[in-house]
Formats: C-alpha cells, sequence, structure tokens
C-alpha cells in the first residue's frame, strides 16, 4: 500500500495554487466569523428573552408596591389634612399662606385622584399638585393637577449630549 | 611606547568605523534606524513598539556589537541541513541578550502574550451587541489575501506572501507571529512595515473611505446599541476559544490568549492578575519584542529590493483591508435599509482603537452630531479576531 501510494504523493505538490489559497483563506474567515454571528445572535435572543421576563417580573412588583404607597399617601393625606386645621386655628403659630396652599393642594391630588401614569409613586404626585397649588396662591388663583405622566424624550437629553460631546470630541 | 601604540592600533582596528568602512551598508541602516527613532518620538508614530524596533536596529547595526547572531536562527541557503536550524546548543553556549530575547519571537511566546495584554483592554460589548459587525471584521481581511496574491505575482515564496499578505490584518503581534512561523527572514521588514502603516491609518483610510461612500451614506446616524449583561461578556471569550480554537488550532494559542485576558477582565474576580497581565507584564513584553525584532533587521537582510517591495504591499494590504470593508458595510447599508452607516467597515482591519477612531472622525466630519465610535468598536475588535483567525489559516496551509 505505502508503495503504491509513494509515486502519488510525490507527484502531489506541497504548496496549493494561489487562487485556492486565496479563496479557501476568504472562505474560511467568513465562514468561521458568520457561525460566531450566529451563535452570539441566538445568545442575545436567549439574554433579550430572559431580561425582558425579568424586567416583567420587575415591573408587577413596583405596580404592587406603588399600589402600596398609593394607600399609605392616602392615609398620610388625611393626616395632612388634620394639620391644615390645625393650622388655621387662631391660637396655635401662623403659617405662610403659600405652605397651606402647598399642603391643601398634596392632600387634593391625593383625594381627587388626578389620572396619573402607572409607576409613578403617590409621593411625586403629591408633590407636584403641592407645588401647582403654591403657584399664585396669594392672588387666590387656583390651578388643578389633572394627570401626571411621564414625558417621553425623544433620542438624548441636553445632558446627555452633552456628555457624549465631551468625552467623544477627542477622538 | 611602542606597545601602547600596538594596543591602540589594535582597538582601532577592532572598533566598529572599521566596520563601517567595510560594509557601507551598516552606515545606512544606522540612517534608517535614526529615521525611524524620529518618527517613533517627534512624530509619535506607534512609539511604545516603533522606539524599541529602531534602537534594537540601531544596535544591531554597530559593526563588532554582536548583540544577535541571526546565523544560529536562520538556516544558510547551501545548509545541508536547514532542520537542525536554529542551534539552540550554540545560541546557549555562545549567545547574548540580544539573541535569549529573540527566543520569545522565535518560539512565538511573546505576541500571544501582548494577546493577553490586549485582551484585558479590549471591551467587546459593541460587538455582542451588534453581531453582524463581525462580518465587517471578516471583510477587512480581504486585505491579506489580496496582498498574498500580489506577492506571489512578485516572485515570493508561498510562506513569504503569506507573511506579507498579513500585515493586512493591521495587527503588530499577528504579523510577527505568523513571519516567525512562515518566513523568519523577513521578520524585521515586516515588523517595521506592518508597525509603519498601523500608526499612518488615519493618513491612509479617509481618502479610501470618503472614494467608496456618498454623503448620504456617511451621514447615516446608527441606533444605539443594546447593553450587554455580564454573562454575555463572560460566555463570548469562552465560547469564542472553543469554536476557533476546534474549527482552526493554529489559531487556539492567539485567539485563547486574547480570550483569556478578556474573560480575567469580565468575570472580575481576579483584578490583580488582570491589572499585570494589562500593564506590567505587556509592557515588559513590548521591550522585549521591539528590541528583538529590531535586533533581526541587519544590513543584509533589510536593505535590498524585498524591503521596498513588502512596504510597497504593506500598502496595498491596509488599502485592500479598508476597501473591503467599507464595501461590505455598503452592502450591510443596503440590507438593512441603511441602518448601518458603510463608514464603520473601515474600522474591520483592526488596529484597535485607531481605525475606530477614524471611523468616527471621517463620521462626524460630515455630521457633528454622529457618533459612531461604539458603533466601529464592533468591527475594529471583530478584525482582531479576524486577523487571528486568517492567521491561522495561512500556518496551516505553510507551516
Amino acid at each position: 500500500m505505502g508503495n503504491f501510494l509513494t509515486p502519488v504523493l510525490l507527484k502531489l505538490d506541497p504548496e496549493p495554487s494561489i487562487p485556492v489559497v486565496v479563496l479557501t483563506g476568504i472562505l474560511l474567515v467568513f465562514l468561521i466569523l458568520v457561525l460566531l454571528t450566529v451563535i452570539i445572535t441566538i445568545q442575545g435572543k436567549i439574554f433579550d428573552g430572559i431580561a425582558a421576563k425579568q424586567a416583567a417580573a420587575k415591573e408587577a412588583q413596583a405596580a404592587a408596591a406603588s399600589a402600596a404607597k398609593a394607600s399609605a399617601a392616602a392615609e398620610k393625606a388625611v393626616q395632612a389634612e388634620k394639620v391644615v386645621q390645625q393650622a388655621a386655628q387662631p391660637e396655635q403659630a401662623p403659617m405662610e399662606p403659600a405652605m397651606l396652599a402647598a399642603i391643601a393642594g398634596a392632600v387634593a391630588a391625593s383625594q381627587s385622584g388626578p389620572d396619573v401614569q402607572a409607576g409613578i409613586p403617590a409621593e411625586v404626585v403629591a408633590a407636584i399638585a403641592g407645588a401647582i397649588a403654591c403657584m399664585d396662591a396669594p392672588e387666590g388663583v387656583k390651578y388643578t393637577l389633572r394627570a401626571v405622566r411621564r414625558a417621553r424624550i425623544g433620542g438624548r437629553s441636553a445632558w446627555a449630549s452633552a456628555g457624549v460631546a465631551a468625552n467623544t470630541e477627542p477622538f | 611606547m611602542s606597545a601602547i601604540l600596538d594596543t591602540l592600533m589594535s582597538i582601532a582596528r577592532n572598533s566598529g568605523f572599521v566596520g563601517l568602512a567595510q560594509e557601507p551598508g551598516y552606515l545606512a541602516m544606522i540612517v534608517v534606524a535614526c529615521i525611524l527613532l524620529y518618527l517613533a518620538i517627534v512624530k509619535e508614530f506607534e512609539p511604545l513598539l516603533l522606539l524599541p524596533i529602531a534602537f534594537g536596529m540601531l544596535l544591531a547595526n554597530l559593526p563588532g556589537s554582536g548583540i544577535i547572531h541571526m546565523e544560529y536562527f536562520l538556516a544558510p541557503a547551501d545548509a545541508a541541513d536547514p532542520s537542525i536550524y536554529p542551534l539552540f546548543n550554540e545560541i546557549l553556549h555562545h549567545g547574548g541578550l540580544g539573541d535569549m530575547l529573540y527566543m520569545g519571537v522565535k518560539l512565538g511566546i511573546y505576541p500571544p502574550l501582548i494577546f493577553m495584554g490586549i485582551g484585558t483592554m479590549t471591551d467587546f460589548a459593541p460587538l455582542i451587541s451588534n453581531p453582524k459587525s463581525l462580518l465587517l471584521g471578516a471583510a477587512a481581511q480581504l486585505g491579506i489575501f489580496t496582498t498574498y496574491l500580489g506577492a506571489k505575482l512578485l516572485g515570493f515564496t508561498g510562506p513569504e506572501a503569506a507573511s506579507i499578505g498579513i500585515i493586512g490584518g493591521a495587527d503588530g503581534p499577528t504579523a510577527i507571529f505568523v513571519t516567525s512561523r512562515l518566513a523568519p527572514q523577513l521578520l524585521g521588514s515586516i515588523a517595521v512595515a506592518a508597525y509603519s502603516y498601523m500608526a499612518l491609518v488615519p493618513v491612509i483610510q479617509p481618502p479610501i473611505m470618503k472614494a467608496l461612500t456618498t454623503h448620504e451614506e456617511r451621514m447615516i446616524v446608527m441606533k444605539q446599541l443594546r447593553t450587554v449583561s455580564k454573562t454575555e461578556k463572560i460566555i463570548f471569550p469562552i465560547m469564542c476559544t472553543i469554536l476557533i480554537g476546534l474549527i482552526l488550532p493554529d489559531s487556539a494559542i492567539l485567539v485563547g490568549m486574547l480570550m483569556l485576558g478578556n474573560l480575567m477582565k469580565e468575570c472580575g474576580v481576579v483584578d490583580r492578575i488582570q491589572k499585570t497581565a494589562g500593564n506590567e507584564l505587556m509592557n515588559i513584553i513590548t521591550i522585549f519584542l521591539g528590541l528583538s525584532v529590531g535586533c533581526t533587521t541587519s544590513a543584509n537582510t533589510f536593505l535590498n529590493l524585498q524591503t521596498l517591495e513588502i512596504i510597497a504591499l504593506g500598502l496595498i494590504a491596509f488599502s485592500f483591508g479598508t476597501a473591503g470593508g467599507v464595501l461590505f458595510g455598503k452592502i450591510m447599508c443596503v440590507l438593512t435599509h441603511g441602518q448601518v452607516n458603510p463608514l464603520i467597515g473601515s474600522a474591520g482591519v483592526s488596529a484597535v482603537p485607531m481605525a475606530a477612531r477614524v471611523s468616527q472622525k471621517v463620521g462626524q466630519k460630515e455630521n457633528p452630531q454622529n457618533f459612531l465610535l461604539m458603533h466601529a468598536m464592533g468591527p475594529n475588535v471583530a478584525g482582531v479576531i479576524g486577523s487571528a483567525v486568517a492567521a491561522g489559516i495561512l500556518i496551516n496551509i505553510f507551516g
């Protein structure tokens, strides 16, 4: 067998031809990197799926927590109302009208319940309502908080843009 | 008195001046070394490697310094049995500093260690979040194979042509690794060409990128990349090593060490050795590698037509690599209906992170609000993997 193959092997060129090297090389580099691309893509999809499930679970937890907080805030509002009533009594220490309005606004927000997007804590709503009530309270102008929603900012914020610009400018 | 004169005459006869007078090539090499030192120090062309390379060149070409004995490493053309080279017995008994340092190149020790250091500094997150950028890294390896073709047509042997072609990978350690295995006699010329062109990436690439893309294409703003989890970053180097190592065992050492360094960084539990690999160890190896490669550039192996051809082919390699990446970027742009900016394709030639910076800079010239840097880092690190894979293929064919 060995004697039979020797002349055949000796005839073989030990170095492949130019087109063979070029085409095999390019093909193999692409094949390996395409294989890597496919594997990383699949891996990414799996991890995205896991992350989405975790995010959904967290959102559900957050919704439950915010509901609990809302009820706690309502209780606090009732207490705040009492504070307003006490503050209004003349024998007690005088309170600024703006502060009274803020407290009243917060109480109103917690009681009347504006249209609040899920996930926004009740304390935030109360604080915004209080701030609104403060506006021009001494002049007797009244503002009402009707809805609280998260703003959807397109692209980067001014701060983020400035940060990116500062970090990449040297390049 | 005559004894003193005789001694002085003897010292003068043994001085380097006599050697310079006998072999003017040495003087030319000293001039070349000084030019490279100027480029490294004043122009800051890859100074971390070009400086020790240039100084090694200077030392090796001081007649009589005997810093390295390449005759122990390279078999002469008329050698009866070339397989006995390198002459380890001679190296260990009569070798000096240069010989000992060169052993790390000859045995392929330094480039993988440098790759480990590079791995500790590489962030594969842009690549993992946009896996398609691996294809741009593959396309940019076009320069390697077209240059191989050119070198063969110029009359270089297969292993020599493969070593010259790998300059197109724009990856110094990979070029040195392949050349030390396939054509050690060309090591000096190829290393100098590779590092010089890597430093010239900001000059070579932009005209090619602009010529191959339209204004509209350069204006494309790419979508923000998704966040990559720590687990994904840890799995990537392990998976890459297993996959590439099994398909192409010749690439395993380069890719494996790159991934080891990266795993050290990403896992976060070996902070001390990660810092050592990326700083002290890498700096030490860089000195050894640069100096020993510089020492291989003697007048008779460097000052010839081959070196000029290698330098010309190196430019072709970089240009074709850039063009390959940009053209593939254009294809991806069409296929994704304008979601890929073709400029990031040029970063596929490796030269981390210089090539990615070039993509960012060219893109920002067209649209100051366009930030391509992180998008270009994907093909850029993919280029490192791609050139290591290409190196493995060439070693497999010609080794």
